[in-house]
């Protein structure tokens, strides 16, 4: 009877919330998948039911392992940049620095701003005649610094450093979080024992940080995978050049995008299936690392 | 435990399966045949019933809430639902660039609206496979303007109806209601300051250094690199506004529509081979070698190229006509004075200076509209003379109907428009002439590349004929 009364209440707790996920969750993503079984363009009530078709079209995408190419280096190069940057301010601000909180802010004030307000503001300092950064250079005589930076060879790189601007503050901010809650006890012991600085970050800071890394880097992960409104927005909102044809910038132009979209709405479901399966692999790459050191409690 | 979390899994599953199973239903739009589409719609221009109860008519458009163009639009609808004779209300939504992923919703929620507003190309893409868009040929050929005793397909200016808004197959499925021609734009002012020209620069007359021919156009070029004027200016970080120099070369060496021909119907790139190519590439190969275009065009993000080229930065800029409303504040604090020519020829070329590439948009007719007639009555209201001119006058664009005078900043436009002698489709623009995936992954990043000179005339053919190959055996 007790047993029964549990199993119920559990039901009960658990309904609510099942039903949310699975009708804007769950569901969807079964749906992305059945639409991905059919050639459809998104308006036409005629479906073709063509199977696995998309699947085997999309690994011989040229364009598809392109987007990859660039979602991947967005989601590598960006990411080692924004935590060692993130690691770096970390280990500052852990030394008692006055102003902290004022710098703090700072760093972290472009994560409140708008993702296409902090493109649009990105594609004026990087415009090649009255940008900021070319204005400084060649007021500083550096005008052969001063180069084409939205041009095809370097927009890539200089989306990368936006991003790097952007993002950086959000995962000092979460690392400073942790690291603060690190007992000053632990600090004291390593400098009994005589370490150095650079030893008491990689032996005590890191290791004690290892649970917010781990959210962290997956918070990281989802968000170079899913990247788009930047991308979009520093492009002015129209073609997006093939130097940043992300996953998802490449799903969005063969579904629904305002301007030159393919209209393949079933091509893209099947972008979106494969971004499904690739975030969960990233992700279960990441916990497997991670699980191998344990976290330490304290 | 363990059931607990099975029967959790197993009535998420069905649940799951439920709302896929209810999603991937087929629309319940009323679509009938063609053929069955154009007999109701001749039997519908003979009939005139006064529908009994109120009709709502939902008009779905590309215009935005707050722009000065849905402001006038709005005065056409208001017309309408306070005086018609089929006891109908027209309901606009106002969803501008986002009007597809909005009719894709209206579609499959099986609420599609009865008049959609886009570009033809699209409604031709979106809707005519399915017969959801009413043929409007025979309400064009049979109906009056708005109290006017003069067929309405007679009131558009020269090769809107014909060539923008025809179907491939030649059925008229979009109703008019915007165009933007293409031409090189300068500042008479600056140019004067120049020596481009002395007096009022003519376009017709091609006064001064006004070019009308290709050698006189690069004899300009020459000159203003001489004076140290940038003579073209470009976004060309949006490589869709690259393509009307390949684009306008093409259809002045070989005719209107070469590219598309060659781009659409002819999968194995033989049409390609035609010399008339080449020698388009090689003229945009030659503006890029002379550097020509000012420097870091690559480099603009719209509109950074057009606020620099108001602010002096070049010469000249090729872009339709909806760029002078972009750039009015800069140029108002500047001695501005449009100046327009069109994209020159040259003796032997097949086409004329005075084909005008285009953009369009129109109106459709879904065939679930419940009174076609009062949807075409509608639409006749924007084409009336005192709606043409009041959105000439206070959008400051050009009208859709003949003989209504132009803004005063299209003064050389307005010649230029009195000689046309044909329109053809924008190719990289969207709307698009070309297919759009077509553009994005062959012809775009390859004429990108061409007009910033990084690769030649010869290296540009060869690369698009094999692209064009690949993608349309891909497409297999």
């Amino acid at each position: 009877m007790k047993k029964k009364f549990k199993f119920n209440s559990i039901i009960l707790l658990v309904l609510p919330a099942l039903l949310f996920y699975t009708i804007f969750m769950f569901a969807p993503m079964v749906s992305s998948f059945a639409l991905s079984l059919y050639n459809w363009n998104g308006f036409s009530k005629n479906m073709e039911f063509i199977g696995m078709q998309n699947y085997i079209n999309l690994v011989k995408d040229a364009d598809y392992w392109n987007s990859l190419r660039i979602t991947f280096g967005i989601l590598i190069i960006g990411g080692i940049v924004i935590f060692f940057l993130a690691f770096l301010f970390t280990a500052f601000f852990t030394t008692g620095i006055k102003g902290k909180k004022f710098f703090r802010t700072i760093i972290f004030y472009p994560m409140v701003i708008s993702q296409i307000a902090l493109a649009i503001f990105w594609t004026f300092l990087y415009n090649p005649r009255f940008g900021l950064i070319n204005v400084i250079l060649r007021a500083m005589h550096l005008d052969f610094l001063a180069k084409t930076w939205t041009g095809k060879d370097l927009i890539f790189w200089s989306v990368m450093v936006a991003l790097v601007w952007t993002y950086v503050g959000f995962f000092f901010v979460l690392l400073l979080s942790g690291a603060e809650k690190i007992p000053k006890d632990f600090y004291d012991v390593g400098k009994v024992e005589g370490a150095n600085r650079f030893n008491m970050f990689f032996k005590v800071t890191i290791p004690l940080l290892w649970d917010v890394l781990y959210i962290a880097i997956i918070f990281w992960v989802i968000t170079a995978l899913k990247l788009f409104e930047f991308l979009f927005a520093f492009t002015g909102g129209s073609t997006v050049p093939k130097e940043l044809w992300s996953n998802s910038v490449y799903m969005v132009l063969l579904t629904f995008g305002r301007q030159g979209a393919f209209y393949k709405l079933g091509y893209g479901s099947a972008v979106a299936v494969f971004l499904v399966i690739f975030i969960l692999i990233l992700v279960a790459i990441v916990r497997l690392i991670m699980r191998a050191r344990e976290s330490v409690e304290y | 435990m363990k059931k607990i979390i099975l029967f959790v899994l197993v009535i998420t599953i069905a649940i799951s399966m439920l709302l896929v199973g209810t999603s991937c239903k087929t629309t319940a739009v009323e679509t009938t045949t063609a053929g069955e589409t154009a007999a109701e719609t001749t039997a519908v221009v003979e009939t005139t019933a006064v529908a009994e109860e109120p009709i709502e008519l939902v008009f779905l458009s590309i215009e935005a809430e707050g722009d000065k163009a849905t402001e006038v639009l709005k005065t056409a609808i208001e017309d309408f639902n306070n005086d018609n004779e089929y006891n109908a209300t027209v309901t606009p939504i106002w969803a501008g660039l986002e009007v597809p992923a909005k009719l894709q919703a209206m579609l499959q929620s099986g609420e599609p609206p009865d008049i959609f507003q886009y570009s033809p190309e699209l409604i031709s893409e979106m809707l005519v496979p399915d017969g959801l868009a009413v043929p409007l040929d025979d309400f064009m050929a049979n109906t009056n303007a708005y109290k006017e005793e003069v067929k309405i397909k007679d009131l558009f200016v020269t090769g809107l109806l014909e060539n923008l808004c025809k179907d491939k197959d030649g059925t008229i499925y979009t109703f008019p209601m915007r165009w933007y021609p293409q031409v090189f734009w300068y500042n008479k002012a600056y140019a004067r300051e120049l020596g481009v020209i002395s007096g009022e620069g003519d376009p017709i007359a091609a006064d001064g250094m006004i070019p009308d021919t290709w050698p006189k156009f690069m004899e300009l070029c020459d000159y203003l690199k001489g004076k140290g004027v940038a003579p073209i200016v470009a976004d060309a970080g949006i490589n869709y506004y690259t393509l009307s120099y390949f684009g306008y070369f093409c259809d002045r060496i070989m005719g209107m529509g070469a590219l598309r021909e060659a781009v659409e119907n002819d999968p194995t790139g033989a049409k390609i081979d035609d010399p008339g190519f080449l020698e388009a590439a090689k003229c945009v190969e030659t503006i890029a070698q002379n550097d020509w275009v000012i420097e870091g065009a690559d480099g603009y993000q719209w509109p950074a190229g057009q606020i620099d080229w108001a602010n002096g930065a070049g010469f000249m800029l090729l872009l339709h006509t909806f760029m002078p409303q972009q750039v009015a504040e800069v140029v108002a604090e500047r001695d501005w004075e449009w100046g327009a020519f069109p994209f020159p020829s040259n003796e032997g070329w097949e086409g004329s200076r005075f084909d005008l590439d285009a953009l369009a948009n129109g109106a459709a007719i879904l065939t679930n509209c419940p009174n076609k007639d009062a949807a075409f009555n509608f639409l006749l209201r924007t084409m009336t003379a005192e709606y043409q001119s009041k959105y000439s006058q206070e959008v400051l664009q050009l009208a859709c109907r003949q003989g209504i005078p132009a803004p005063e900043i299209f003064k050389d436009l307005e010649k230029i428009l009195a000689n046309q002698t044909g329109t053809f489709r924008t190719y990289g623009m969207t709307p698009q002439a070309l297919p759009s995936e077509y553009n994005a992954k062959v012809m775009l990043p390859l004429d990108d590349e061409l007009f910033l000179g990084k690769i030649s005339a010869e290296d540009f053919i060869k690369q698009w004929k094999e692209q064009h190959i690949a993608f349309y055996a891909a497409a297999q």
